[in-house]
């Protein structure tokens, strides 16, 4: 089964990191896109979706 | 003194026999669960409260333990330095003190067969952080987070060992960032491992005896290892072996070790996390952590600690320390201080008291606090005089009303550096804030006033006759 699109900017880049280590109870999946990382049982829906915002301001120390 | 805890297990069990430690058995979530009670603790025992560090036994589809909120608590920071759990803010100063004319206690090597820490050994496929119950706190945090850590680096150009406490964001089975700047002793080894352009090894070690933690949290000098300087507080060495795949030493008593390869470029956006500030922080560019191996003592304990808006874990953790590593730097660049405080629950928010002997030592205070290497951030500061208890906020505040003109005894020093600032304008730079709240003195005396009012010295008498009166019943 695919993995669900990243919660966060919807990105389709997404995939299953690992399942939990006692079986069926969660899995964890991972953006390639934005780096957000959540788990299947996760209640994620007031979460911070201005992606866009958060990386132009994102502070750049090593640059 | 013996230090009493040799490692983690020895503080919970320790935790356990005073009654500062709840076995949690029935099953409960990684999110929200573990933020939830994190943070409960942590308002629980903000004035002295009494709610108990947490060993979770029993977490939704893992098989290992948590620890939350061990060092959440007043009197649970006196029996981390070995002291019985009443001893005062200045006992504890004290033992802290102490280590800076021990140092320094150099680390002892010890063999694999007594390093527990190196029970289980994974890599390759096996290396896969999710095995362990690392959960996201706060609700907007980017992801699962480690927090209460060594992470432990080596000068690329000498053999300075040093460890920090900084935050990493679980990116992947392998994987975590990093967060931290060029001013922190971190900073120092990754900014010349870039110029280089040689990968900065490096160890996260998770799960370790109090101290080792508070150390962690502390900056101390540049060039002195954190090992030895632990050594110097427990006034014994610190045992360390090697780590499996890098050149690095790690505590043989960790729970968990994570050891790998810092990149040399920044590709990857951390955060936002919910920092002690109370606010999220924004995304910021950061290395990523490769991690090669994991290392680990059989049924392992993943410690972990709550931050986030006031009151918060790391407060408790290293509010001792930070105040003695000040107090070591200002010592001979002021000697006129009497004490410094900080006011909770923001902690960037320095009080500094002291028996001043012109007008002019306030600035000069402030102005050695902005430029101190022990604290990196120090917005506020405010500075009283000695009649003045500069850990009540109420006393504070009416030196504030009534010892200061906001035209002349405000400094205020725009573009500083306070990366985590909620308030910084958009170039990242904020505005240090002094605040002399000192009484006027000659030859700039300014007002009528001859005295400040001192209560009679029969008052605190009577304080005592009043208690008894009341449990006497009578009136």
């Amino acid at each position: 089964m695919a993995a669900p699109a990243c919660p966060r900017c919807n990105s389709s880049q997404t995939e299953k990191a690992s399942d939990s280590p006692i079986k069926r109870k969660w899995e964890v999946y991972r953006c390639k896109e934005c780096h957000y990382v959540w788990r299947s049982t996760e209640d994620l829906t007031g979460i911070d979706k201005r992606i866009e915002y958060l990386r132009k301001t994102a502070v750049r120390f090593w640059d | 003194m013996t230090y009493p805890f040799s490692d983690l297990r020895e503080w919970i069990h320790h935790l356990d026999q005073e009654g500062e430690l709840l076995r949690v058995r029935e099953e409960i979530s990684l999110e929200p669960d573990v933020g939830a009670i994190a943070k409960a603790i942590c308002e629980m025992n903000k004035r002295g409260g009494t709610a108990p560090g947490i060993l979770a036994e029993n977490i939704a589809g893992c098989d290992k333990k948590l620890a939350i909120g061990l060092d959440a608590a007043w009197d649970r920071t006196a029996m981390a330095f070995g002291l019985p759990k009443e001893a005062s803010l200045r006992e504890q100063k004290e033992v802290w003190l102490r280590a800076y004319s021990r140092y320094p206690v150099k680390a002892r090597m010890v063999a694999s067969k007594d390093a527990p820490c190196k029970e289980n050994i994974l890599q390759g496929d096996d290396v896969n952080l999710f095995k362990f119950p690392i959960p996201r706190l706060n609700t907007q945090d980017a992801g699962p987070y480690l927090l209460k850590t060594l992470c432990i680096t080596k000068d690329p150009e000498s053999d300075w060992v040093n460890f920090g406490m900084y935050r990493a964001q679980v990116l992947d089975r392998n994987k975590t960032s990093i967060m931290t700047s060029h001013t922190s002793h971190w900073g120092e080894h990754y900014t010349k491992a870039r110029r280089l352009g040689k990968r900065l090894e490096m160890v996260i070690a998770l799960g370790t005896d109090p101290i080792l933690a508070r150390v962690s949290g502390t900056r101390i000098p540049a060039e002195w290892n954190e090992f030895d300087f632990a050594g110097a507080l427990r006034g014994e060495p610190v045992e360390i072996i090697k780590a499996e795949s890098v050149d690095l030493p790690v505590p043989a008593t960790a729970e968990i070790v994570l050891e790998g390869l810092l990149s040399l470029e920044t590709n990857v956006y951390e955060g936002p996390f919910g920092e002690f500030t109370g606010a999220y922080s924004g995304m910021v560019v950061m290395p990523t952590f490769e991690i090669k191996t994991i290392t680990h003592r059989n049924d392992p304990i993943f410690d972990h600690c709550y931050v986030g808006r006031g009151w918060t874990e790391n407060v408790f953790m290293t509010l001792v320390s930070k105040i003695v590593a000040l107090e070591q730097e200002l010592k001979h660049i002021c000697p006129s201080i009497t004490q410094i405080a900080y006011l909770q629950p923001y902690v960037e928010n320095c009080v500094v008291q002291g028996k001043w002997l012109n007008k002019t030592e306030p600035r000069r205070v402030m102005n050695a606090i902005w430029a101190s290497q022990a604290v990196q951030q120090n917005k506020m500061v405010t500075v009283v005089d000695e009649d003045v208890d500069p850990w009540d906020a109420e006393d504070v505040m009416w030196a504030i009303s009534t010892r200061c003109q906001g035209n002349t005894d405000i400094v205020m020093i725009p573009g500083a550096h306070c990366r985590l600032d909620p308030s910084v304008e958009i170039d990242g730079t904020t505005c240090l804030l002094g605040i002399d709240a000192t009484k006027s003195r000659e030859p700039f005396s300014r007002h009528s006033v001859s005295e400040w009012i001192v209560p009679r010295k029969e008052m605190e008498g009577w304080k005592e006759r009043i208690k008894r009166y009341m449990e006497g019943g009578k009136r």
